[in-house]
């Protein structure tokens, strides 16, 4: 009896998720509680690495199967038997049998199976392998949800969210905000030649160099686009990396610039009118979308939010798409790109290196935008300060804010914020923009 | 590896020249359009007569008998009465505080950057930092 006990006990545990577990596995719940850990307590980016975290939980969960694909069972369709009963060779049933017909034949000859019939019609139609894919076991749910990241919907959504969200007023004030915005980008190009140098290839290289727009929703979507195998990794990095822009980036923008610079005061901005404000995102969804139309979907969909917020006549549709959208789509996004994160595939020297590569892109981008803020210094007899440069790496508003801290503890007088806020959102254009040449050359 | 480094080379050139290219025509078009939208909003102001700027109110108050006599007529060129009271109350008070007795001479807008409100408000926002 106490044998049958034991037995019972061992069959329980071997069919239980200790018994199939791989070692990455538990290390990744262990990665997933920390990230828990600086959501919750140090409040690193919670919206999104919390439900990221929960995602790599329950992705590494045994048995539970909610990253499982829907399973098929492969059918053989009788194509010779269905051309010996007809006596005609395939090229004549395609041309002359309708659907109904051959269902009659295959009826006739296998009365016991009744399978789709228009699925076998096509593959006669197709002349396809003999197989028909029966769907034999749905899914898991994260697979289901997946499809939003994998098809690239969820970021074009969360980009409509942030367009309602930006108030892109001091760039209409200051346009060569602009130039900022693109300065920061360097980081991108420049660690996709460093990932070129670690022998990744080209399409990997790109979505790893996109880490350095500092825009998680950018960076998810060229990943899904040009190397979807990669989305646990890059997503992970490039959200750490924007929650730690304020330890990044200070001594970065102290060692590119003079007291001299950081104390400088920069002009009140000019008020813009609610006219410009409306033109802009139309502007800019045309004139984006025609020169680079991989970009229409990050581009197209943050002008449009941006027109929700502007126009004034949609308050309501502003209103969701700030606030039940974004965090719905959120929600999905989060818990299912950390559903990818899966140990087997997640804990390997790659991805080693694209968090070293995400660091670097990142250092790069604010590194860009600092050096053409103190071109810009120069250029306007300075007064600009160079400060708002390391802005234009998107990551709004968290990057403005770190310019602001940084120019203040130079001169407590000093108010950058405003300032900051147009390279700031201009890099959310930028990185878009970038993201649209990386999936033009390589998708 | 030379293949792969003039394709990255290739790449960050076209990158870079595409990214600034676009944001430039962004620039020019913004830039346009705001002189376009300036100029129709400042069209209608040119055909007023521009006030001419008053000169700053400025309100002297020596000793509290001769105030009242003061303050009234200087008071009507921008500050109501309630107003001088206002900053005078404040004055008062902060004799209270240091012990030290000030007396109002005048009354005089701060030549700031900033207004104080302003500057209020930013520092009350960006506190956190």
């Amino acid at each position: 009896m106490f044998e049958g006990f034991l037995n019972s006990i061992q069959g329980l545990i071997e069919g239980s998720g200790f018994g199939l577990q791989y070692w990455q596995n538990y290390l990744m719940i262990l990665i997933a509680c920390v990230l828990l850990f600086l959501a919750i307590v140090k409040k690193y980016e919670p919206l999104l690495l919390l439900p990221i975290a929960f995602g790599m939980i329950l992705a590494n969960l045994p048995l539970a199967g909610m990253m499982g694909m829907p399973t098929n069972e492969m059918i053989a369709i009788p194509v010779d038997e269905l051309i010996q009963a007809t006596g005609k060779t395939l090229d004549e049933i395609r041309q002359t049998f309708s659907a109904d017909q051959i269902n009659e034949v295959l009826n006739a000859l296998h009365p016991e199976d009744t399978h789709s019939y228009p699925v076998v019609w096509q593959a006669v139609q197709d002349q396809m392998l003999p197989f028909w894919n029966k769907p034999a076991q749905n899914g898991g749910l994260l697979y289901y949800l997946y499809q939003g990241v994998k098809l690239g919907i969820y970021p074009p959504l969360i980009f409509l969210g942030i367009g309602a969200m930006t108030d892109f007023g001091p760039l209409i004030a200051n346009p060569k905000s602009f130039l900022l915005g693109a300065a920061a980008q360097l980081g991108i190009f420049i660690t996709f030649l460093g990932a070129v140098l670690l022998a990744f290839p080209n399409n990997e290289a790109a979505s790893i160099a996109i880490i350095g727009g500092a825009d998680g929703p950018t960076a998810i979507y060229v990943t899904s686009q040009l190397a979807p195998h990669m989305l646990g990794p890059i997503a992970v990095a490039a959200y750490s990396y924007m929650a730690l822009v304020p330890i990044i980036q200070p001594p970065i923008m102290k060692l590119l610039t003079t007291k001299k610079e950081r104390s400088v005061v920069m002009t009140q901005l000019r008020p813009v009118s609610k006219t410009e404000k409306i033109i802009f995102p139309i502007l800019v969804a045309i004139v984006v979308s025609l020169i680079l139309p991989s970009a229409a979907p990050l581009v197209g969909m943050l002008m449009l939010g941006n027109l929700f917020r502007e126009s004034g006549v949609v308050e309501r549709l502003s209103k969701t798409v700030q606030n039940e959208l974004i965090n719905i789509i959120t929600i999905f996004l989060g818990v299912t790109v950390g559903a990818t994160a899966n140990g087997q595939t997640f804990l390997n020297v790659k991805t080693l290196g694209i968090i070293a590569l995400g660091l670097f892109a990142f250092m790069m981008g604010t590194a860009g935008g600092v050096l053409f803020g103190k071109i810009m210094y120069v250029a306007t007899k300075g007064k600009v300060n160079p400060l708002i440069g390391s802005a234009g790496v998107s990551a709004v508003p968290m990057a403005a804010r770190v310019s602001q801290k940084v120019g203040q503890k130079e001169n407590p007088g000093n108010f950058l914020l405003m300032h900051a806020m147009g390279p700031n959102v201009a890099g959310v254009i930028g990185s878009a923009v970038a993201a649209g040449v990386l999936i033009a050359i390589f998708g | 590896m030379d293949d792969a480094l003039m394709t990255a080379g290739i790449v960050i050139v076209t990158g870079l020249v595409v990214v600034f290219a676009v944001l430039i025509i962004l620039i020019f078009l913004i830039w346009a359009f705001g002189k376009i939208v300036t100029s129709f909003t400042n069209r209608p102001k040119k055909e007023e007569e521009p006030p001419k700027p008053k000169e700053e109110p400025q309100v002297k108050a020596v000793s509290p008998s001769v105030k009242q006599a003061v303050l009234s007529p200087q008071a009507e060129d921008g500050l109501s009465d309630e107003i001088v009271a206002v900053i005078t109350a404040a004055v008062a008070s902060l004799s209270e505080i240091t012990g030290v007795s000030y007396g109002i001479k005048s009354i005089r807008r701060a030549n700031s950057g900033r207004p104080s409100w302003a500057a209020a408000g930013l520092f009350e926002n960006t506190r956190p930092f």
